[in-house]
């Protein structure tokens, strides 16, 4: 019994200790993330249809990031332009744009 | 002169209905007491969100001081609606069944409040 206990807080802890998502390349991410700023680049830029602002995202926490841009692309977020981007990246490629855009800004 | 005068009214009248486009719509102060209001068997927006969105509990919660205040009223409908989801957000503010139980009025107030702060996130430029 103890011994399955042990073994069993001993698993627990490897998963505790494993992260969660692959960590993401910021280098890459800056590359990838050069189409967002066609949109999110631009002071004030509105969505049309419904029209409204199209988010700030940069600075935006990371693990946000990530599951934002994998709801777009499982459809629990709808967004047609968004959709179509999120489908072209792979989770790799989400997690380096995420990770990219969290970082502060270099002053 | 007449015309003059007719452009000159023209001119301002187009200046404000621009301004006026950019400026939130809701009560800052109506909203940041909503948003800090712990409902009955719930948790108030700011529990997770902190010191009115510049900061948040974890990663998985956006920063959202300084947002722009329409996107946010998007967001916040989404979520009530079940159009956007989020197992969180949708048990939060569900116009039926949420702990906060938003009022069009609120998100309105909520996003105007949360638009005000100093920004948390800001437009992308190459970092």
């Amino acid at each position: 019994m103890r011994r399955l206990l042990t073994a069993l807080i001993g698993t627990a802890l490897a998963f505790a200790a494993a992260p969660a998502h692959a960590a993401g390349n910021p280098e890459n991410g800056k590359t990838l993330a050069y189409t967002c700023a066609g949109c999110h680049g631009i002071p004030e830029y509105r969505n049309a249809y419904p029209s409204y602002h199209v988010p700030k995202i940069a600075g935006q926490n990371e693990a946000y990031l990530v599951n934002a841009l994998k709801a777009y692309k499982s459809g629990d977020r709808q967004h047609p332009t968004m959709t179509a981007q999120a489908s072209s990246f792979s989770d790799q490629d989400i997690a380096d744009i995420a990770a990219y855009l969290s970082a502060p800004k270099a002053k | 002169m007449r015309l003059q005068i007719l452009a000159t009214v023209s001119l301002a009248l187009f200046a404000g209905s621009v301004l006026a486009v950019g400026a939130p719509k809701g009560d800052i102060t109506a909203g940041k007491q909503r948003f800090e209001a712990t409902p009955e068997g719930g948790q108030s927006c700011a529990s997770c969100h902190l010191e009115g969105g510049a900061k948040s509990i974890d990663g998985n919660t956006p920063l959202l001081a300084g947002q722009y205040a329409d996107y946010l009223e998007k967001a916040l409908k989404d979520y009530r609606s079940g159009a956007r989801v989020n197992v969180l957000m949708n048990a939060q503010v569900s116009a039926t069944d949420g702990a906060n139980k938003l009022s069009d009025a609120d998100i309105q107030n909520i996003a105007a409040y949360l638009a005000s702060q100093p920004q948390a996130v800001e437009i992308y430029r190459s970092r």
